[in-house]
């Protein structure tokens, strides 16, 4: 029995040579090491055998059947490591996962100036692009064949319609609609009769700005375009304010920032000026206030106005105004991420 | 406005200020200073003093020869440009090529007009930017539209004065008067148009080159000298603001000067060889046949100073700023005049300007008759404005001293008379702007310093805010898009009218722009859709690949004789193959779909039903859909469709184009007032049963799917809800069948549902589906091979 014995584990370590994959390795186990195996049928054979012959085959036996579960479990563990070799991941692969898209960079510096002035307590209103003339022009103090009219050549629609050249009218429309003390900025797109180049668009965007409350003064104007300024700009900008004209505005000012590159001493992206302007401004005009029927004795604001473009283009170091609107996929997905 | 640095000298003799300084402060009291020019940028270099030796008359010309110590030139000459002979003349150099007008840039040329005397005292070889013109700055300053006043040497002095609290001095205006009698009448037709026109009757004239300074002067800011008397003209209009026209008196007919207004096609060549077509209305000098000068705008031709003139007369007007305004635009003309007299001339200056021409004149030998030829009054009345001081410096957030203010405002020349707290300001004739308290508020503020407002921030009662839903909405949407792989755009909302007629829409319902700077941008757009395949074309031509664009913007159209805009988002996406390691999910009109209802999803609305249909006639025939809103009879909520592929190829346009349209506004309102669902967690569990089912290619889902919906109702059957989760074709189906298999969970609010419950309703729902005749159960179909 013994010589059976040597032989069963012959051809099992035969067999086991011959195993590949874990479906082999059952099936030798099967054979060789279950309830279906030979072993089985050996113990009971053991029993009929004389007591010293029973005890040297035991033994075998015995060692037999650990050293085949010792060799199913080594051949167990090298078919799991050979399996975990071929699950091997890439890492240096690029990841499996969608495009992104970007913000177009006009909407990017819409959304953050409104998201400034919100924090400051203003509200949001919107105004129309097809405006009247009177609501453009004349409700803002700007009488027909004024030379003011000259820097914003409108296109007219017919009707005493035309397209609004500023966001302005809109002080209007929110002075009718609310009741102050209020603020509020009005972003937009506004038409000039422009022709297309590096500096210039036909159509661009606004965002207006107005506070009307008992009271309101220059000061009030700077400190609050101060704070927006160093939020989008950055804290070390100083801002400065000269005196300039409006027909709805007095005093009327430029609101400048000193120059991201060389903080005012003046250097080739600024012109040498070391200042750049941002935005129109002023304290509401009186006659604009009469014209919706406020009094100008009891009621006082600031408004203010700044061109989206030009806020970009300073913010970005963009050069030429066309870029914006050409949308090539070039220039956009440098704007990945923002926003 | 360009001034000079030594002119304003002139007018401010003890103005220490640098000129860098000065230049300051012109910003800081509200002039942009656009260009700081060294003279030698104006004038050729070198320049220098040569004696003129020798004039021959050749025919119509003189031929001069000019020595400059070893070199002689010679040079052709109107003869009345020629100085006597042994004069000192000025010789100037570009590239070694000798000028006689030293003016930067001048081209050399064959016959000049003069010859530009110098002063005696100067030696042949003389330095004459050492001599006479030194280091002198010229401003390029920008004068805003309230401030006609400034556009004159005068006006910007007065701003140093009130800066620098200096004197002003006015340039001298005084000259002898003879009793001489020429004849002249005025007849004023127009006064309405022209207050007030003044004529002086000058005599003796020479017309010869102007003395150095005059035509340096002039240079400097940015003219050109022609001869004595006009020069003079545009010189004292340089210094005091005032245009002035002189008209070569022997050529007036009938000694008679008219201010009238014109008829319609009248004609009268000006100064500048133009022959100009007047309308009706527009003002006109004529004498007693014909038109001699567009009035503010233009001299004419035919009475133009020239070398034969011998008598002169000198218009001193002030003609209404509109009529002036709207003759010169409806020309095509901008003057010097026209723009001065647009912004408004100081009325009490007419004839003072006239009086500084006059004082000149003489002092070029000219005999001036005594008196003035004078038709109405200067339009001025004297006005005052009270200003509390506790206003000046409230509004301006700074404590001006009150003495400070008033100092500012005098020598801005506004007279002030104090009453306790209050000042009383009389208004100069020269500001016709300042008008209210709070324009007096802003000079002084202007020169005290803006620089010196205190920051504060407006406080008041705490306002809540607002976020329109439409605000956030669209923010929400538009971050969705950008994360779904598109670019977000921005484009022009004018687009060519061309764009509008390939979408087919009827052209009477577009709006367009009726003076439109070029036939591209004609057109408010009425649909997202030319903007958005601009961007594509645009791409592709660069060669670029993208997924997509999208755009939230207005479009525009005429309703009902009303304009309407509406705020709507476009999405454009491009299919175009291009290398990749992961596949991209495909694109077809499904995903346009799925972008649709992901943002109905994220508007809150329910799903709009999407029905075949074609909007544009650049999508393809059976592969467009409208969306209709839920609400009856209302316009679609949206469109969209796959573009053409002819279309696109006609564009160079290479893959395929899919486009959706969205009204956003409506789309807000749909969300609206969503009823807040009920958030508890189901309490008992869900059963799920798998249903296969066999139909014609051609049937739907949404048959199947209704099919479904309406059973469970009728039966009431607790089914939360059934998701399809394959569509299958082909083997083992037979051709023309396709599959749907669908999961129905089922699941009672109130009790654990039966295994045997579940089975009955799921039986009845199979019956159901057998019984339209369209439907096979995928278990009992007989399938070809089994
Ligand atoms: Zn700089």
């Amino acid at each position: 029995m013994i010589e059976e014995i040597e032989e069963y584990l012959r051809d099992f370590e035969g067999e086991l040579a011959q195993v590949l994959t874990r479906d082999d390795l059952n099936r030798v186990k099967g054979k060789y090491a279950g309830r279906k195996s030979r072993i089985p049928l050996f113990l009971e054979r053991l029993k009929t055998l004389p007591l010293e012959e029973r005890r040297v085959v035991g033994r075998r036996l015995n060692e037999v059947k650990v050293l085949i579960e010792e060799r199913l479990r080594e051949k167990e563990a090298e078919l799991s490591r050979k399996e975990r070799k071929r699950e091997f991941v890439d890492l240096s692969l690029p990841g499996r996962r969608h495009p992104l898209g970007a913000f177009h960079p006009l909407r990017l510096v819409m959304d953050e100036i409104v998201a400034i002035f919100r924090s400051l307590g203003f509200r949001v209103e919107e105004g129309p692009e097809v405006e009247t003339e009177f609501y453009n022009f004349e409700a803002l103090n700007i009488p027909a064949d004024h030379p003011a009219r000259d820097a914003q050549d409108s296109f007219y629609l017919g009707g005493g319609f035309l397209l609004r050249t500023h966001t302005s009218p809109a002080q209007i429309r929110v002075m009718k609609k609310l009741t102050p003390p209020f603020r509020v900025i009005v972003p937009g797109r506004c038409y000039r009769r422009d022709a297309f180049d590096a500096t210039h668009s036909p159509v661009f965007h606004q965002v207006e700005g107005l506070v009307v409350a008992p009271g309101i003064s220059m000061g009030d104007l700077k400190g609050t375009i101060e704070v927006f300024a160093r939020r989008l700009f950055g804290e070390k900008r100083k801002v400065r304010f000269r005196p300039s004209y409006f027909p709805f505005t007095e005093p009327s000012a430029e609101v400048d920032i000193s120059c991201g590159i060389c903080q005012g001493v003046g250097c080739r992206s600024c012109g040498g000026q070391g200042w750049l302007e941002i935005m129109g401004a002023g304290l509401v005009h009186p006659q604009v206030f009469r014209n919706v029927g406020y009094d100008p004795e009891k009621i006082q604001g600031f408004a203010f106005g700044m061109g989206v473009e030009r806020i970009a283009m300073l913010k970005f170091g963009i050069p030429d105004i066309r870029w914006f609107f050409e949308n090539d996929v070039a220039f956009l997905s440098a704007f990945k991420g923002l926003g | 406005m360009r001034v000079s640095y030594r002119m304003l000298k002139r007018f401010l003799p003890e103005l220490s200020l640098r000129p860098e300084e000065v230049a300051e402060v012109f910003l800081n009291q509200g002039f942009v200073v656009e260009e700081v020019l060294s003279a030698r940028d104006l004038f050729c270099y070198p320049l220098l003093a040569g004696t003129l030796v020798e004039a021959h008359h050749e025919g119509l010309l003189t031929r001069c020869t000019v020595k400059l110590g070893e070199h002689t030139f010679q040079v052709l000459v109107h003869p009345s440009g020629v100085p006597e002979t042994g004069s000192r003349v000025l010789v100037g150099f570009e590239d070694h090529t000798p000028l006689f007008l030293p003016v930067r840039g001048e081209r050399a040329r064959e016959v000049f007009d003069f010859l530009l005397p110098l002063p005696p005292f100067l030696e042949e070889g003389d330095d004459v930017y050492e001599a006479l013109i030194g280091d002198d700055v010229v401003f390029e300053v920008e004068v805003t539209a309230n401030r006609g006043d400034c556009l004159s040497v005068l006006g910007l002095a007065r701003e140093l004065a009130a800066h620098c609290d200096i004197p002003l001095v006015l340039p001298r205006m005084h000259c002898a008067e003879k009793p001489i009698h020429h004849g002249f009448r005025l007849e004023n037709e127009a006064p309405h148009l022209c207050p007030l026109y003044t004529g002086r009757y000058v005599t003796a004239i020479t017309v010869q080159p102007s003395p150095f300074w005059i035509a340096k002067e002039l240079i400097l800011m940015g003219m050109r000298p022609i001869n004595n008397v006009v020069d003079i003209t545009n010189l004292v209009m340089l210094e005091m603001g005032q245009p002035l026209h002189a008209f070569d008196a022997a050529r007036i007919r009938g000694n008679l000067v008219r201010v009238r207004e014109a008829e319609e096609g009248e004609r009268l060549v000006t100064l500048d060889g133009e022959e100009r077509i007047l309308r009706k209305g527009m003002l006109l000098i004529a004498d007693a046949d014909r038109p001699i000068a567009l009035a503010g705008v233009m001299g004419g031709r035919d009475t133009e100073v020239g070398p034969k003139t011998r008598e002169i007369f000198l218009e001193a007007a002030f003609f209404d700023r509109v009529s002036v305004r709207r003759t010169a635009r409806a020309l095509g003309m901008r003057t010097e005049a026209s723009a001065r007299f647009e912004r408004g001339v100081d009325p009490l200056g007419v004839m003072q300007a006239a009086s500084r021409a006059l004082a000149l004149l003489e002092e070029m030998g000219g005999e001036v008759a005594s008196g003035w030829l004078v038709s109405g009054q200067p339009p001025f009345t004297a006005w005052e404005i009270s200003v509390p001081w506790e206003l000046v410096v409230q509004r301006l957030s700074c404590e001006v001293p009150q003495k400070e203010g008033i100092r500012i405002l005098e020598r801005l020349g506004f007279q002030v008379a104090q009453e306790g707290a209050t000042l009383r300001v009389r208004v100069p004739s020269w500001r016709p702007d300042v008008r209210e308290p709070i324009d007096v508020v802003e000079e002084v503020g202007r020169v005290y310093g803006y620089g010196k407002i205190l920051s504060s921030f407006p406080s008041f009662p705490f306002d809540p805010g607002n976020v329109p839903r439409e605000e956030s909405l669209e923010n929400r949407i538009r971050a969705h898009l950008v994360h779904r792989g598109l670019y977000e755009v921005v484009t022009l909302s004018l687009v060519e009218g061309e764009g509008v007629n390939m979408l087919g829409l009827e052209g009477e319902e577009c709006v367009t722009v009726l003076n439109p700077l070029s036939q591209e941008h004609a057109v408010l757009r009425p649909s997202l859709f030319f903007s958005l395949f601009e961007v594509v074309r645009t791409n592709a031509r660069r060669g670029r690949r993208s997924r997509g664009f999208f755009e939230v913007g207005k479009v525009f159209f005429r309703k009902e004789g009303n304009f309407r805009e509406e705020k709507h988002l476009g999405i454009i996406l491009w299919n175009v193959p291009q290398p990749a390691l992961w596949k991209e999910d495909p694109l077809d009109l499904l995903t346009l779909k799925g972008l649709l209802e992901e943002i109905e999803e994220l508007a809150g609305a329910g799903y709009g039903a999407v029905c075949p249909g074609r909007v544009f006639p650049v999508f393809e025939e059976d592969g467009a859909f409208v969306v209709s809103s839920p609400e009856e009879g209302a316009e679609p909520l949206g469109w969209g469709g796959k573009v053409l592929p002819d279309f696109l190829r006609r564009h160079d346009v290479e893959g395929e184009v899919y486009y959706l349209e969205i009204r956003l506004e409506d789309l807000v309102v749909w969300g609206q007032d969503r009823p807040t669902r009920d958030f508890a967690p189901p309490a008992f569990p869900a059963v799920s049963r798998d249903i296969s089912v066999v139909v014609d290619a051609s049937t739907p889902w949404a048959f199947v799917a209704s099919l479904v919906a309406e059973e469970a109702k009728r039966s009431c059957m607790a089914l939360e809800e059934f998701v399809l989760f394959d569509v299958f074709s082909g083997d083992p189906l037979p051709p023309g069948k396709k599959g749907f298999a669908f999961r129905l969970v089922f699941r009672a609010p109130d009790r654990t549902l039966e295994d045997e419950e579940v089975g009955r309703w799921v039986q009845k729902l199979k019956e159901s589906l057998k019984q339209t005749g369209r439907v096979v159960l995928r278990e009992e179909m007989i399938l070809s091979h089994e």
